[in-house]
Parts: structure tokens; C-alpha cells; sequence
């Protein structure tokens, strides 16, 4: 009996403490547990990256962060989960490419679904061939698809109309090729889309280098140009398609939080400034660089700026693929 | 090679040896509850590891997982629930001795074969992991599917007496398999405008369902104070002496099988106890037959090919970084993140650390044999109470199970929803394990089909004109034929000899 009246007594306490909190919405954040939902599954780079920075939240908030895995759907579970849920802080989640699901029909998230508040990584997409290939060189790629676009067969490293393809392809566009013949080819992530590559099933694979590590030492694959600004630092010999073609084409895959539409600007950016001060911390900036995760950094505004950017990148590129079909609906 | 002395060196130290201990405990732990499978305990050890030395981290991942793939086998024999996707394939067999009051020599053969197949996978590791890489990674979409075809025709082996019925299982769970995203174009299938479908129908919750809950409920029809008598714990070890020299060509069979199918990424230990297990019903005589001695031989060789499985998916890991299974996903970033970057120069430079992280895989696997006794004893206490004071806490622990897989309420709806529907199926003796053959070789089947009919832009010669895939191809479709070819000759072969019978009257 006594434990029952010990319970009770710690949930009116909750639902006071609850109560007070909405009366004060501004109070610190974090006052009580906040959930982070990833929208891939446990152990994966997304993973990976989310419970970083939760881990250097939760010891500069001193309250938990629960991460929780919804990977259903390609993520849209996840997605869907946080977007419909209370704008006040406690429930955010993990926000990266999202525009294509409405294109094809699978969800009607728009930028406006989501209160953006800080990216924190960006990995830029690369284009690799089997070392052995016969293309040895982005020239050889642009060629041969000029003179038919269909000649190769092009692993997206994932689904496709995706982080790694829908930039290659804007590349592509760029360079006058007819893209709606290109022969896109969808995995089940980067791994599958090399596994092919090592066996020949396909010509060429999209995916981030440090993917592709241990198969570049085992002189297996080479990575023929990054879709970055700038070379990046952990590998300095790999040209960007800039500097290659002078087509100023970049993209990839990015991660930030972000939480549901609607959240109080001043609630935003106090949790903006925790993550800036977890993403500045020694430990996530070394957690990132030993896997070989890009960091960068924006904050809500740039981050939302950015969001408008993605959406037209890859409505532009899935026209041109002709899946923009469903887009209008 | 690398010295001896230095892999023992690395193994003496006490912490490491700790690490090993209480991770393998962990993972006994987990495996054994329905619907928490080995993957799930790898990866809520990764917060924890993050902060351990390289070696202990990847231990801890190793221990864990290899113990709770066999842990997966307890409540698989003891309640019919099968702790893990891979202990699906023999959770009826094995069950079917505990019945009969034999349940340490199913549970006894399955640990045994289990650290055998560990150890035999183990041994392949370490004498031949770059060689096997190179052959797995000339698997593409073609000799998936071919794979994947094959993996079907098991499906005649495990469907029972009647062929009809347990095709239409089949069929069923291909078709469940294909709700959700489609996998290539990612359109919407059956899901009926519901967000929670899109992510199709996950695995745990339909086997917990499937398994679990219809037997909850079978079990609150029955009066099972009777039924469930049994000398549960006679001594295993007795089992073990008994059983092995009479069944070590299953055991083999069993290891080498789950080595190879878990070397190649893409085809993890569930598909390696399935295989292995037709392959024990169907090319071994003892395993054909219906007895309690041929229900062992098949519970051996799928116990060895699911553990055996797991070392199989170190090999394209550790040498090309390619993933074998999810688990070795999960490993392969904890090995990132220690520095330990796997690929073939790993092999070169500091062959100290990757035979180390081999030497493991022989501990854990020997472990296994005193901690597994320990608990299959302690989960042995379960048979002993009353029905009504079990049923209410497994009912709990599979509500629980879905729901951290998935991490939805609607994986608990589907469990009951998967529950009525295995009710009625086993009311009308369909069997189940089809049913779940069909969920998980469906979404592999239809992804390496598509792919490679996108590969070669509609050319169905693409599934022959590959060395291996159009061998392996040739070779399913010769079984196919040789099978309705014989079938079709006996029964014309009978009805020639009735008729003569007729005429001679």
C-alpha cells in the first residue's frame, strides 16, 4: 500500500511540474526528459551522429535524452511521429533529405512541416567505379553518358532520388545530358551499392568516401571526384567535380534537428544554443572525425534557408527525371 | 601469421576477460526474451562500448550477439516462442520434445551445435577470411536471387504433411512481405493511407504474433496442468556425449553452411537456419524421419548454421568493411570509431588485433557451454509453475518485445491481429513456419529480381550469363524439374502397377 501512495504521490507531483512548465514555457530547457527521434535505424551513420550530440546534451542539460529509432518507411514513420507531436521542446528529431517523399507520393512534409533548428553534419556524395573499370575519371563518365545516356548502370548507394543521386544527376544536367535515360539503379544502402560495384554489376556507385575505405586500400574501388565546395581534409587526393568540370554542383546527405511545425522562437533558440555548445564540444567533434563525418554547422535560420534550397534541388532534378509527375498532387 | 603468444598476451588481461563475461550474461539475458533478438542486444550496447579500449568494445559486441542467438532457442523449445528470427525454423521440433518431457536433449543438442558451429565458423575466420571475402563479394543482384530461389524451395521441407497447405502459407507470407514501401520504387503498397504500414510488416511483431500469441491462446483453451509433466533438466552434458558422435555430420554440415551464407552480406543467420534445416530434413536420413532422434538432427544443423553464421559475417567485415549482417554493421562502426579501421590493411599491419578480435570468437563460443546450462536451468523453473502465473508475464514480455523493436503502439495491435490470424491457421493445421520463410526471403526476392531487371533493362538473360548466378540458377531450376519430373513418374509408375494388380485379378 505504501508504494502505491508513493507513486501517486510522485505522479500528481509530475503532473504539477507538468502544469508549471506550461504555465512557464520559457523556463530552462531541458526541464524534463526530451525524446529525439532518429529516422534511421539503431547503428547506422544517423545513429551514430544523433546520439553524439544527444550524449553532450544530456550532460550539459542534465536531463535524458531518449533516442528512439523509427526507421519504418525509409524514416517516415519518424518523420511523422515528431512533425504531428506538441511544439514544446520535448519532442524533436533527426532532419535530413525529406523533400522527395512528396514528390513520390509517400508523405506531404514540406519545409513547413518542421521548425528547423540546427544542422550539424553534412557529407558530401562522391562518385566511385571499380578500380579496374575502363572508367577511370569523371571525364570518362560524362563521355560515355553523352554519347548514350542508358550506356551505364549507376547504383544510387540507397533508394534513389536521394542524398547521393540527386545531386549527380543536377551534375549531369549541367553537363547537357538527357537524364530521364539514365540507368539509376536503388540499393539497399551504400554497402549493397559497393557490393555490386566489387562484383560488377555495376559501373558506378554514389555514395560519401569514407565509405568506401577499406575497399580503396584493398585497390578494389577509386573514387573519381567529391561533390563538395572544397577537397575534403581526410582526403586531399580526391578532386571535387568543380574544380573537374567548373559546374558548381554540391550536395549530399545532411543531419540536423529539427522539431514539429509551430515551436516559440524563443524556445528555438535556446535550443539552438545548446546544440551549438554540444557540436562545439572536443568529444562530438572527435566522435565525428573518427568515423569520417563531415561537420558544419548552421543555425535555425540558415538551417531553414537551407531547407527551401533542398526542396527546390530536388524537385528540379525529379522533374527532369520525370517522377515530378506526383508533385503537383 | 602473427605469434601465439601475443594473441594470448592480449587475451590474459582480466578486464577484457570481464567484458566477455558480463556481456555473454547480457546476452543470454536478451536473447532469451521473445521478440528481443541479437541485433537489438548489439545495439543498445553501443552507448556503453563507445567508452571501452578497441578489443573489449568489439568483445563485448561478440559475446553478446553469439550468445543471444542461442538464447533465442530456450524459449523457442520451452514455450514455442522462438527468442529470435534464426530459432524460428526448429522452435516446433525443439518444442515438440519438450512435450515430451525431453527437453534438455533438444535443448542440450542446440547448445552444443551452437558452440560448435561458433567454433567451426571461428576456425574458418582465421584460416581463410581473405580468400572466402573476395569469393562473397562476387555475389550480385543475380546470385541473390538465385539464392533467394532456393531459400523458397526449403519451403517444401518445412510445410508439413500437407504440400497444399503449406504452400498456401508460403504464399501468404510472401504476400505480407510485400506491404510497405515498395523497395525499388518506393510506391506505396497495401498500406492503405497508413503511415504505420508504410514501413511494412515488421518481422519480430508478426513472428511474436504468429508464434507467441496463438499459442497464448491455444494455451488458455487447454488444460495444460496434465500435459506438461517432464523430467525437464535430466543432465546435459550426458545429452551432449550422447548426442554429438551421433550427430557431428549434421553439425558440420550445419557450421559450414551458416560460415558461408553469413559471409555473404545480405543474407544473415535467419536464412542459414532455414537452409540448414531443409538441408537436414531433406539429404539426411535419420533428419527426414518423424522421430524425436530425426527432430534433433534437424535442431543440430540449424543451431550450427545460425551461430556459425554470425563468424561467417566477420569475414567481408573485417576484410573489405563490407557489413555481412546488421550486426557486423553495428561492428564495423564501433571498429571506426576505436581506430581500428577494418579493411585488408588491417590484415597487414596489425594482424595482432584482428586475430585477437578472431581468439574472442573461440572464448566466447567455449563460454557459452557452462553459462548456457545455467540458463536453460533457470528458464528450465518456467515449466514448473502453473500455466495461469506464466502466461500473463510472457503475454507482457511480447508486448514489451514489439514494441522496442519497433517502437510503435501499432507493432503491439499487429502482434494480436498476428496472433488470431496463427490461432487460425494451426486450427486448421496450416502450418506457420512457410508463412515465415515467405516474410523473410519476399523483400530479398523481389529486390534482387528488380534490380536486376533495371541492371539489364528487361533482359531476362541477364540471371544467366554470370558464372556463378546462372550455376546456382541451372542448378535450382534442374531440382524444380527433377523433383515434378520423379513425383510425376512415380504416381504414373503406381497407377501402372494398380492396373496390372486389377489385371492379374
Amino acid at each position: 500500500m505504501k508504494t502505491t501512495s508513493r507513486i501517486a504521490g510522485a505522479l500528481i507531483g509530475a503532473v504539477a511540474a507538468n502544469a508549471l512548465l506550461a504555465a512557464d514555457a520559457l523556463a530552462d530547457w531541458p526541464e524534463q526528459p526530451v525524446n529525439l527521434i532518429v529516422v534511421a535505424g539503431a547503428g547506422g551513420g544517423s545513429d551514430y551522429t544523433m546520439r553524439l550530440i544527444a550524449r553532450e546534451l544530456e550532460t550539459s542539460g542534465g536531463q535524458p535524452i531518449n533516442v528512439i529509432n523509427q526507421a519504418q518507411g525509409g524514416g517516415i514513420v519518424g518523420y511523422t511521429t515528431y512533425t504531428t507531436a506538441k511544439p514544446d521542446g520535448y519532442t524533436l528529431g533527426q532532419l535530413s533529405p525529406f523533400a522527395q517523399f512528396k514528390i513520390l507520393g509517400q508523405a506531404d512534409f514540406t519545409a513547413d512541416s518542421f521548425t528547423p533548428i540546427a544542422l550539424v553534419n553534412v557529407d558530401p556524395s562522391a562518385i566511385h567505379v571499380a578500380a579496374d573499370s575502363k572508367l577511370q575519371s569523371l571525364d570518362d563518365i560524362v563521355a560515355a553518358l553523352k554519347k548514350d545516356p542508358a550506356s551505364l548502370k549507376i547504383s544510387c548507394g540507397g533508394t534513389c532520388s536521394a542524398s547521393w543521386d540527386i545531386p549527380f544527376i543536377s551534375l549531369m544536367m549541367a553537363e547537357g545530358i538527357d537524364v530521364a535515360k539514365v540507368n539509376l539503379i536503388p540499393a539497399q544502402g551504400s554497402a549493397a551499392g559497393l557490393q555490386e560495384l566489387a562484383s560488377g554489376g555495376v559501373d558506378v556507385v554514389l555514395c560519401s568516401v569514407p565509405e568506401t575505405d577499406a575497399l580503396t586500400a584493398a585497390g578494389m574501388v577509386k573514387t573519381v571526384a567529391v561533390l563538395a565546395d572544397e577537397r575534403l581534409k581526410r582526403y586531399p587526393d580526391v578532386p571535387t567535380a568543380k574544380e573537374l568540370t567548373g559546374k558548381d554542383v554540391t550536395g549530399g546527405t545532411w543531419r540536423g534537428i529539427a522539431g514539429p511545425a509551430g515551436m516559440d522562437p524563443a524556445l528555438v533558440s535556446q535550443i539552438e544554443g545548446r546544440i551549438h555548445q554540444a557540436y562545439e564540444t572536443e568529444s562530438f567533434q572527435k566522435g565525428m572525425s573518427d568515423r569520417g563525418f563531415g561537420t558544419q554547422y548552421m543555425g535555425a535560420e540558415d538551417f531553414s534557408a537551407f531547407l527551401h534550397q533542398h526542396e527546390a534541388q530536388t524537385k528540379e532534378v525529379m522533374n527532369a527525371l520525370g517522377l515530378g509527375a506526383g508533385a503537383g498532387k | 601469421m602473427v605469434d601465439p603468444l601475443a594473441i594470448f598476451a592480449q587475451l590474459a588481461d582480466p578486464y577484457l576477460l570481464a567484458v566477455i563475461l558480463v556481456c555473454s550474461c547480457y546476452g543470454l539475458i536478451i536473447g532469451a526474451i521473445p521478440g528481443l533478438t541479437a541485433l537489438m542486444a548489439t545495439a543498445l550496447l553501443v552507448p556503453f562500448i563507445i567508452f571501452m579500449k578497441p578489443l573489449p568494445a568489439v568483445a563485448a559486441i561478440i559475446s553478446a550477439s553469439a550468445m543471444a542467438i542461442f538464447a533465442g532457442d530456450i524459449p523457442g523449445a520451452l514455450l514455442r516462442m522462438p527468442g529470435t528470427p534464426a530459432s524460428a525454423a526448429y522452435a516446433d521440433d525443439a518444442y515438440g520434445l519438450t512435450r515430451k518431457g525431453k527437453a534438455s536433449l533438444g535443448l542440450g543438442a542446440g547448445l552444443f551445435a551452437s558452440a560448435a558451429g561458433g567454433l567451426i565458423s571461428a576456425t574458418v575466420l582465421s584460416l581463410c577470411a581473405p580468400w572466402l571475402a573476395r569469393i562473397a563479394l562476387s555475389f550480385s543482384s543475380v546470385e541473390y536471387f538465385w539464392l533467394g530461389v532456393l531459400g523458397l524451395s526449403c519451403a517444401t521441407f518445412v510445410a508439413g504433411p500437407s504440400l497444399l497447405k503449406g504452400m498456401a502459407s508460403l504464399l501468404l507470407g510472401l504476400l505480407l512481405a510485400t506491404v510497405g514501401l515498395d523497395p525499388v520504387s518506393g510506391m506505396p503498397r497495401f498500406t492503405f493511407g497508413s503511415t504505420n504500414l508504410m514501413g511494412g510488416l515488421g518481422l519480430i511483431p508478426v513472428l511474436i504474433g504468429l508464434f507467441a500469441i496463438s499459442e497464448l491462446l491455444r494455451n488458455a483453451n487447454v488444460d495444460l496442468v496434465g500435459e506438461q509433466k517432464a523430467n525437464r533438466s535430466g543432465s546435459i552434458f550426458a545429452t551432449i556425449g550422447e548426442v554429438v558422435p551421433r550427430h557431428k555430420t549434421a553439425i558440420f554440415r550445419g557450421s559450414f553452411i551458416g560460415t558461408i551464407v553469413g559471409a555473404l552480406p545480405g543474407a544473415g543467420s535467419d536464412i542459414a537456419a532455414w537452409i540448414s534445416y531443409a538441408m537436414g530434413r531433406r539429404f539426411s536420413k535419420v533428419g527426414s524421419a518423424d522421430t524425436d532422434e530425426g527432430a534433433v538432427e534437424r535442431i543440430v544443423s540449424a543451431s550450427a548454421a545460425n551461430n556459425a553464421s554470425l563468424g561467417g559475417a566477420y569475414i567481408p567485415a573485417t576484410v573489405f568493411g563490407i557489413p555481412g549482417d546488421a550486426i557486423t554493421a553495428i561492428v564495423i562502426s564501433v571498429m571506426f570509431i576505436k581506430g581500428i579501421n577494418p579493411g585488408p590493411t588491417l590484415f597487414l599491419n596489425r594482424p595482432e588485433v584482428i586475430y585477437t578480435i578472431f581468439a574472442i570468437f573461440f572464448v566466447a563460443n567455449l563460454l557459452m557451454i557452462p553459462l548456457g546450462i545455467g540458463c536453460i536451468h533457470a528458464f528450465g523453473l518456467i515449466l514448473r509453475m502453473p500455466a495461469k502465473f506464466v502466461s500473463p508475464v510472457i503475454l507482457l514480455f511480447c508486448v514489451l518485445g514489439a514494441f522496442s523493436v519497433e517502437n510503435t503502439l501499432f507493432a503491439v495491435g499487429l502482434i494480436i491481429v498476428f496472433g488470431l490470424l496463427g490461432y487460425v491457421m494451426e486450427a486448421n493445421s496450416i502450418p506457420l513456419a512457410p508463412a515465415i520463410l515467405g516474410l523473410i526471403l519476399g523483400p530479398l526476392l523481389e529486390q534482387t529480381f528488380m534490380t536486376t531487371m533495371l541492371k539489364s533493362q528487361g533482359d531476362l538473360i541477364a540471371f544467366f550469363n554470370r558464372p556463378i548466378g546462372g550455376t546456382i540458377g541451372v542448378l535450382t531450376l534442374g531440382i524444380w524439374t527433377l523433383t515434378v519430373a520423379l513425383k510425376a513418374f512415380n504416381s504414373a509408375n503406381r497407377e501402372g502397377e494398380l492396373q496390372t494388380d486389377t489385371n492379374q485379378v
